[in-house]
């Protein structure tokens, strides 16, 4: 029986564990293929420079392109190791876990958002609107790594597609 | 948050309420003219997407339409002939975020719940200032979307549309208690046709206004409008107007494209460019033409 409190992702990257690890846990990589603008501060209060690596209990406010302003996440950060680990708290406080590692000539990234209520419609709303948007910008982040092509959409009037 | 459409009829179904941890969204383009008599409604904001509609909130009556919206208050009974062809959309807050998010001072909360009262923002508010409706607008798109996180965009602009009403409700109450008025019940009918004046004034700015007109569309005589607008909001009707228009003029001004100084004059509503610039000075430190090549020289 399918289990709808989480789900698991993996990508295969032609990358690094360094870079790939960038991408998650400094604002400039996070801005280059996931959120048109990141905010980290971390526990006192101080501002994350675009190229810091974010560290545990650091808070968040995340924006995406495509939706005003008011469309404005905020979360912590749960783990970063430094090297290959990333965890952060998301969608209805939920906690989300990246692991990087190499599967023979390439990088694996995978993604685990788990928590998710089941008890009535609203985790299943998150489960299916969560899992399709992290199975996008995975693949963004695959082809922002591999070739420089960023997929997001930026055009404001439109709403309506799977790159926003 | 739970998309869903109007209830068929007069049904027995809590229309308007919502008990849940889940806001609702009501949405659908009308094919005949709809109906629903006295429901007893939770928090909640009417607009309509297209068309025009009749409302009666507590017996008071309200035509809606356009950059309009209605905010209705818990407990308020409310009745509504909505004609064929309109979408309204309805937006009904959940008990649990009204519970959550409620970080208002305890006069503020109805008797001896966590929920808070919006008695003094009942009423038509003008659009559109703070753009109410196209966050309504934006969150039926997302709840129809096939965008990433939907569900999660969704939630967070119920939350953004929440907190905005609490700021401008804390905002409404520091005025109401400026007002020399002991009476409650009077300082709430009082402050709705002060500020009701004053969003008139944000949407009118660019027509020559009369102070008779405020003071009808407030229901306020004139001499007490004036005094009663300075103790509320701390200007005249007046000096609003004029920081407003020249509030207005320096964005203008400041547009990629800006309009000429004697267009900018038009558009903001004065008809001598001399008082105009005069104004403009005086607030701003440079004249508008001074302004202008000043930022064609930056721009360079």
């Amino acid at each position: 029986m399918q289990d709808f409190s989480k789900f698991r992702l993996r990508v295969n990257i032609k990358s690094t564990i360094k870079d790939v690890y960038r991408a998650w846990a400094t604002t400039a990589g996070l801005e280059s293929w996931f959120l048109s603008k990141a905010d980290f501060k971390s526990q006192e209060g101080t501002q994350r420079e675009p190229s810091d690596f974010i560290q545990p209990s650091d808070t968040y406010v995340w924006n995406w392109f495509g939706h005003s302003d008011d469309v404005r996440e905020k979360g912590s950060v749960i783990k970063a190791n430094g090297v290959d680990t990333f965890a952060f708290t998301f969608s209805l406080g939920c906690p989300v876990s990246i692991s990087i590692f190499r599967d023979g000539d390439e990088i694996i990234c995978e993604l685990v958002e788990s928590e998710l209520p089941t008890e009535d419609g609203k985790g299943l709303q998150h489960f299916v609107g969560d899992s399709r948007g992290w199975i996008f910008y995975l693949t963004n982040l695959k082809s922002v790594l591999e070739g420089g092509l960023d997929l997001r959409n930026k055009n404001e009037a439109l709403k309506n597609v799977i790159t926003a | 948050m739970i998309l869903k459409n109007l209830p068929q009829s007069q049904n027995k179904e809590a229309f308007l309420s919502c008990s849940t941890r889940e806001s609702l969204l009501y949405v659908e383009e009308l094919h005949q003219e709809y109906r629903f008599q006295n429901t007893t409604s939770s928090l909640c904001l009417f607009a309509l997407l297209k068309g025009a509609g009749r409302f009666s909130i507590n017996n008071k009556n309200y035509l809606l339409g356009g950059t309009n919206y209605l905010l209705v208050n818990s407990d308020s009974v409310v009745s509504m002939h909505i004609e064929a062809k309109c979408i309204p959309l309805i937006l009904v807050f959940s008990s649990q975020l009204l519970a959550e998010l409620s970080n208002v001072p305890p006069l503020l909360y109805k008797n001896s719940t966590n929920i808070p009262e919006f008695q003094l923002l009942e009423r038509l508010h003008l659009g559109p200032l703070g753009n109410m409706v196209s966050s309504l607008s934006e969150l039926f798109e997302l709840s129809t979307s096939c965008a990433s996180f939907h569900a999660l965009k969704a939630d967070l602009l119920v939350r953004s549309i929440y907190k905005s009403l609490i700021a401008k409700l804390l905002e409404a109450e520091k005025a109401v208690q400026q007002l020399p008025v002991i009476k409650r019940s009077s300082q709430i009918e009082i402050f709705k046709g002060l500020d009701f004046a004053r969003e008139w004034l944000q949407n009118n700015y660019s027509n020559p206004i009369r102070i008779e007109e405020l003071s009808r569309i407030s229901s306020i005589s004139t001499e007490h409008f004036i005094r009663l607008f300075k103790v509320a909001f701390g200007v005249s009707p007046n000096q609003y107007l004029i920081e407003l228009r020249l509030q207005k003029a320096h964005a203008l001004f400041a547009q990629p494209n800006p309009l000429s100084v004697s267009e900018v004059c038009n558009a903001v509503g004065y008809s001598s460019e001399t008082s105009f610039s005069s104004l403009f000075k005086r607030r701003f430190g440079k004249s508008p033409s001074d302004f202008v090549k000043q930022k064609i020289i930056n721009f360079r």
